[in-house]
């Protein structure tokens, strides 16, 4: 057994909300859909984000604008009620672009251009329970009810919220929005 | 290694909230120089504490500018020389975070060092399963009425540092001429193979002067990775003189040439003495180059105007300095090499300030007084905007006395110093891909850390004639910097602790 003990000499005073905290201000992720598109194909924006009362949002970003390349920039434009990337290119070309929502938060995003690719499965929510173990290859989870210390979640009183999760695959990004009740 | 914080220039800065690393003025630590028996050792440091032995080391600091006999620095240097045994003595501390033990015979001396813990990580903490050790040895050998050999050795290892540091110095004298060369390797993350050798002759009262003395002498330095993916040549020669015009006027200057890889630089240096009525002058000036990655060299020019007097039991010496630096590394906006920001070598920076040091030593009292103001800028061009620099210490106070009452000894320590500048976070851009935060800069160096304001009281006992028993107490509440939560939107501050006491036991056999 490690014999590593760590005394805690000096506090920072760490009284920050842990990543995987749920009521917190902040972008949970972001979606192309799909994550890639072929030439003449297009696709819309969905951003994820968590608010400090709980609440979880689905937002369109109020604004996009294309980092690199800084020639295609057309290719991202708002088309009546939503922000749409096209398609304009036939070579697999990486598109960055960087999106801004209504609550101020800002986020980077990379899709695919001239190849169509297809978000990851959005990952299965777990049942709530004492102690439970949080399989996800590539990905993260955020709740608002008990803790989740490395890849366990630990609920030991009764809580009514909600559980989320984001799969990372090589191309693009899915989530899973589940309520979490817990007498 | 705090009594080095006595130098009104000197901060210990901290590396991941641990005081790691020595700044000295506004020179960055990379920018100072750690020499052990005239090689070079890393300036980190092992939590805050030197790696060198105190009973058996000289510390000497040299911040108002050094001669030319070292180089690849433009900041200061902090001289450790390890001293020579005369003695048969054993001895031996022990504190809550250490123990060490030291061997002396006639010509010999071995000290060795074992944390039980180590300082690591943000915030402070102290990691039970990491240690660090160090150890410093010399040997001397007479081996003739003129020849003499020195083997010195100093190393330390830990988590973050593991070095080995064996000198040999081999030392002629005859009549006025006298000599010196040594050898050294360091086995590091970057190993370094060095050579150094001055030969110097008294030349007595020729050309009518008081005294004159000529050295010349070269230093060399071939460094590689332990990966050898890299390696660097520094080669330097250098020719000096001191010169008394009279018993009260010296002056002493030279010239230094480096070649770094492919950039020869020249650098003069000197310092005129005056001992006018007890109180000696010296205005000192030269010319600094540091080698750096790929880029030219680095530049400074130090002025110093220093006065120093003895006044009965007191010492008092003050310093006012101008410094100016050129040729510092700058990132370029969004490019990047190797995964690194990309640089270039377009900063300056200058520094002015006003330096004052007081030691009383009277019967059973003993004080000491250091106080600076600096104000130190840089800018990433010439033309640019200028800013505070990262090391800029705008003021510093630090005030010991210490007083013997028979089997007792009572001392306190005062230290008040303004905040280290920094960068403030204004916000953060989530990267999705990377699933990471990152943050968004507000003006540079806009923002600086609140005042530390720390005081130090120790009680010393004398037990027994041999063994000695003190308890240091540090009360510290100031905030020592800050850190970032992990989406910048909230700053935390790190705290030392508020009181930290100390008990510790010193013995000799």
């Amino acid at each position: 057994m490690k014999r590593a003990w760590l005394l805690v000499l000096a506090g920072c005073v760490d009284a920050s909300v842990p990543p995987w905290q749920l009521r917190h201000q902040r972008v949970i992720a972001v979606q192309t859909n799909p994550a890639g598109i072929a030439a003449g194909e297009t696709a819309t924006i969905d951003g994820l984000l968590a608010h400090e009362d709980g609440s979880i949002t689905d937002e369109q970003p109020v604004a996009v604008v294309v980092e690199f390349p800084k020639e295609l920039f057309t290719a991202v434009h708002y088309n009546v009620d939503h922000w749409q990337i096209d398609g304009i290119v036939d070579q697999p070309t990486t598109l960055g672009i960087e999106m801004r929502f209504a609550s101020g938060e800002v986020a980077t995003k990379e899709m695919t251009l001239g190849e169509h690719i297809e978000n990851p499965p959005a990952p299965i929510a777990p049942a709530p329970a004492l102690d439970v173990d949080l399989a996800l290859p590539a990905g993260t989870w955020l709740t608002d009810c008990g803790e989740i210390t490395g890849m366990t979640w630990r609920i030991d009183a009764p809580c009514d919220g909600t559980i989320v999760g984001v799969a990372r695959g090589v191309f693009g990004v899915s989530w899973s929005v589940a309520p979490v009740r817990l007498p | 290694m705090r009594a080095l914080e006595v130098f009104p220039g000197i901060e210990l800065v901290p590396v991941a909230a641990v005081p790691n690393a020595i700044a000295i003025r506004d020179a960055a630590p990379d920018q100072n120089r750690m020499l052990f028996d005239g090689f070079e050792v890393p300036t980190l440091l092992a939590g805050g504490r030197g790696v060198f032995f105190r009973d058996q080391s000289q510390v000497w600091v040299e911040a108002d500018g050094f001669g030319v006999e070292n180089g690849r620095a433009t900041g200061g240097l902090i001289d450790i020389f390890s001293r020579p045994s005369d003695r048969y003595a054993y001895g031996y501390e022990l504190t809550p975070m250490d123990a060490s033990v030291s061997a002396n015979a006639h010509g010999a001396s071995l000290a060795v060092r074992g944390s039980f813990f180590e300082p690591t990580g943000v915030p402070l903490k102290l990691d039970t399963g990491s240690h660090d050790f160090s150890a410093q040895g010399r040997v001397d050998y007479r081996l003739s009425r003129r020849w003499s050999l020195t083997l010195s050795e100093l190393g330390a290892s830990n988590s973050n540092i593991l070095f080995l540091r064996p000198v040999v110095t081999v030392r002629y004298r005859n009549g006025a001429w006298r000599a010196v060369i040594a050898g050294s390797t360091m086995y590091a993350h970057v190993s370094t193979y060095d050579t150094r050798a001055e030969l110097r002759r008294d030349l007595g009262h020729a050309l009518g002067l008081h005294s004159l003395e000529v050295r010349i002498g070269e230093d060399s330095q071939y460094s590689e990775t332990s990966a050898s993916t890299e390696s660097h040549a520094n080669e330097a020669v250098w020719a000096a003189t001191t010169a008394a015009l009279t018993r009260d006027i010296v002056f002493i200057g030279g010239v230094r040439a480096d070649a770094f890889d492919s950039y020869l630089t020249v650098q003069p240096r000197g310092m005129l003495a005056v001992n006018a009525r007890g109180t000696i002058v010296r205005l000192a000036a030269g010319a600094y180059r540091r080698p750096t990655d790929n880029a030219t060299p680095q530049r400074a020019t130090q002025l110093a105007l220093s006065t120093e007097n003895h006044a009965g039991p007191v010492l008092i010496a003050s310093t006012a300095y101008y410094v100016d630096r050129e040729r510092l590394l700058v990132p370029i906006n969004g490019t990047t090499v190797d995964g690194e920001p990309d640089r270039r070598a377009t900063g300056v920076a200058t520094n002015v300030g006003i330096e004052v040091r007081a030691v009383l030593a009277s019967g059973p009292w003993r004080a000491r007084l250091g106080a600076s103001v600096s104000h130190a800028t840089r800018a990433d061009t010439p033309t640019a905007a200028s800013h505070a620099a990262d090391y800029d210490l705008p003021a510093h106070l630090d005030v010991m006395a210490s007083r013997a009452i028979g089997a007792w000894q009572l001392g306190a320590r005062v230290q008040l110093r303004a905040g280290l500048p920094y960068t403030p976070v204004t916000g953060s851009i989530y990267n999705v891909e990377a699933d990471r935060f990152d943050p968004i800069d507000g003006k540079v160096m806009s923002a600086r850390a609140p005042w530390r304001r720390e005081l130090d009281l120790r009680v010393d006992r004398k037990l027994l004639p041999q063994l000695r028993a003190y308890l240091d107490v540090a009360i510290d509440g100031g905030v020592l910097g800050y850190t970032y939560n992990y989406d910048y939107s909230r700053r935390l501050d790190i705290h030392a602790l508020p009181v930290l006491p100390w008990l510790g036991l010193v013995g000799t056999l």
